[in-house]
Formats: structure tokens, C-alpha cells, sequence
């Protein structure tokens, strides 16, 4: 390995990505039309990238993705039952404090349907907050990711 | 997000399990959820995390299963991915092939250097969003897509040169 490759090696992968400013891109490119190594170089980053961006990407089957509702459904079940312990925890304490029970369970109702309420919303934030740099490499994992998102919320709906 | 699972587990049933968990712990932990973050970032941070513990989990249990030979499971966290040698030279079929060895040379990769390669390589991601995922400086990011890469050439030689 020449010694112009090892100090240009890095250089080279950040030229390869685009992170270079136009005067450091100018100054690789014209040692790349110098040099046959670094040339080399080059080629073969862009080659492994080439060969890594054009594996086709594994998908879910119909039977995974069954499988991934099923579970997502249990987890929002899950939920579901913590908000109506809550609920009931907040019913029996008010029988037990009688003279505080209107109070208590108004205060407790409102703090679990906030609770039920800011959930759904919550997803629905997250769903809608798209990312505006997302190229349109990613953009299919953005709206695979919204989808999902924006399922739970309606799942978990009261 | 399956497709970034199997990139980095390599097995389709653990891929399945890591995009439950996903979205699992996205939606036990929407309140931690950063609205300066892009939700791509955050489910993929989460995915990245939930994939470290599937491995860890399957190397402890190697670990349990070598410590008692006779009574332990099967289990193999490559999976259903052919781990062996990656291609010095190319196998005859080229671009199946071409998959088979590239896939191969992946599962040879350090856990760290296998998630730069594929989230810049196959998901596109920006030095900054990988360094946000990873919750690494961008230094690290550099450091560790340049050996990876270095890694990949070497076993892929007679594809990239």
C-alpha cells in the first residue's frame, strides 16, 4: 500500500460520502486523476456500495406480519388493563373515602382518561412528525414506521 | 424496519422478534420520545438496541449451553445465514450468489461494524443520524464505517476489485 493511500485512504471514504466541502473535493479529485492507487480506491468503495444498495430487502410475510399485529395487540391490551386498574383502584378508594369520594374520583377519572387520551394523540403526534430530510431511500421505512405507529393509535382508541 | 432487522440478525424468525420488540418498547416509551428526533431515528435506535440484546441474550445462553454440553439447546444466533468463509473468489452463479457471499461476509463482521455498514449502506443514513442512533460521536461513525469497509473489501475482494 503506497503511502499516498494510507493518508488519503480516509479522505477518499469521505469524498465517497459527500462530506467534503467543494475546495477539499477539488483538492481529492484532482489527486485522484494523479493517482491510479487512490483511483482504485475510489472504484472499489463505489462498488462495495453499489453491491451492499442494491440487496433486496428482506420482507415480512403475511404470517410475520399476523403475527406482529397479534403481538402488538397484546402489548396495547396491556395497556389498556393498567388504565382500567387505574380506574378501579380510583372507584374503591372512593367508596372507602366517603367524604372524599366526589372529589377522588373525579380527580382519578380525569387523570385516567387524560391518560387513555394522551396515548392515542401521542402516536398520532409521533406519526405525523415526518422527517423533511428523509430521502427517498428512506422515506419507505418512514412510512412503514407511520403506519405501524398510526395502527396502534386507532388499536388503542378507548 | 424487518429489513433493517434481518440486515443486522440475519435470521428471519429473530428479524420478526426484534420488530415486535420495536415496536413494543416505541410504544411503552412514547413519552421519551424526542420531538427534535425524526421517528425513523428513534424507532431505528430502539430496533439497534433491541438487536444488542437479542445477541447478548443468545451468547449468554451459548455461553449456558457450553457450560453443560449435554443439556443445552440449539440455538445459533447466525442463524440461517451461512457464517463460513466469505468469497475470496466468486461462486459461479454471479448474482445470487453475489447475495449469498455478501450476506456471508456481513455475518463475519463485529456487531459495531455491521450496524455502520447498514445503516449507511442499505438504509441511507447520514453520518449524523447514525451517530444519533448509535449514540456516538461522528468521529466513532467514521472510524468504525472505515474499518468495516476495509473488513468487506478484503472478503469480498474478487467482487469489488
Amino acid at each position: 500500500m503506497s503511502a499516498c493511500t494510507s493518508e488519503f485512504e480516509q479522505r477518499i471514504a469521505a469524498y465517497h460520502d459527500g462530506r467534503l466541502d467543494d475546495a477539499a473535493a477539488a483538492q481529492v479529485e484532482t489527486h485522484l486523476r494523479a493517482c491510479p492507487v487512490c483511483a482504485a480506491e475510489l472504484r472499489e468503495l463505489q462498488t462495495l456500495s453499489q453491491m451492499l444498495g442494491s440487496v433486496p430487502p428482506a420482507r415480512l410475510s403475511q404470517i410475520g406480519l399476523a403475527r406482529l399485529h397479534r403481538a402488538m395487540d397484546a402489548v396495547v391490551d396491556d395497556q389498556s388493563g393498567v388504565i382500567k386498574l387505574a380506574r378501579w383502584l380510583s372507584a374503591a378508594a372512593a367508596v372507602v373515602l366517603v367524604g372524599a369520594s366526589v372529589a377522588l374520583t373525579s380527580l382519578s377519572s380525569q387523570s385516567a382518561q387524560a391518560q387513555s387520551s394522551d396515548l392515542p394523540q401521542a402516536w398520532e403526534r409521533v406519526a405525523m412528525t415526518g422527517d423533511a430530510t428523509a430521502s427517498a431511500q428512506q422515506s419507505n421505512n418512514v412510512v412503514d414506521a407511520e403506519w405501524i405507529v398510526a395502527d396502534l393509535s386507532r388499536r388503542s382508541a378507548p | 424496519m424487518f429489513a433493517l432487522a434481518h440486515s443486522l440478525v440475519s435470521n428471519t424468525a429473530d428479524a420478526e422478534d426484534v420488530v415486535q420488540e420495536t415496536f413494543a418498547g416505541a410504544f411503552r416509551g412514547i413519552e421519551r420520545f424526542e420531538e427534535r428526533a425524526s421517528v425513523k431515528t428513534w424507532l431505528t435506535r430502539i430496533l439497534v438496541n433491541q438487536a444488542n440484546r437479542l445477541r447478548r441474550d443468545r451468547s449468554t445462553k451459548r455461553m449456558l449451553s457450553l457450560d453443560n454440553p449435554g443439556g443445552g439447546s440449539s440455538d445459533d444466533d447466525a442463524g440461517s445465514i451461512d457464517a463460513g468463509p466469505a468469497a475470496s473468489q466468486p461462486s459461479t452463479t454471479a448474482g445470487v450468489d453475489a447475495r449469498t457471499d455478501l450476506a456471508a461476509a456481513l455475518a463475519t463482521l463485529s456487531p459495531d461494524h455491521r450496524q455502520v455498514i447498514v445503516l449507511r449502506e442499505m438504509e441511507q443514513l447520514s453520518y449524523e443520524e447514525i451517530a444519533d442512533v448509535l449514540k456516538v460521536p461522528i468521529g466513532t461513525v467514521e472510524s468504525r464505517l472505515f474499518r468495516a469497509r476495509a473488513e468487506l473489501r478484503q472478503r469480498l475482494k474478487a467482487y469489488v476489485e
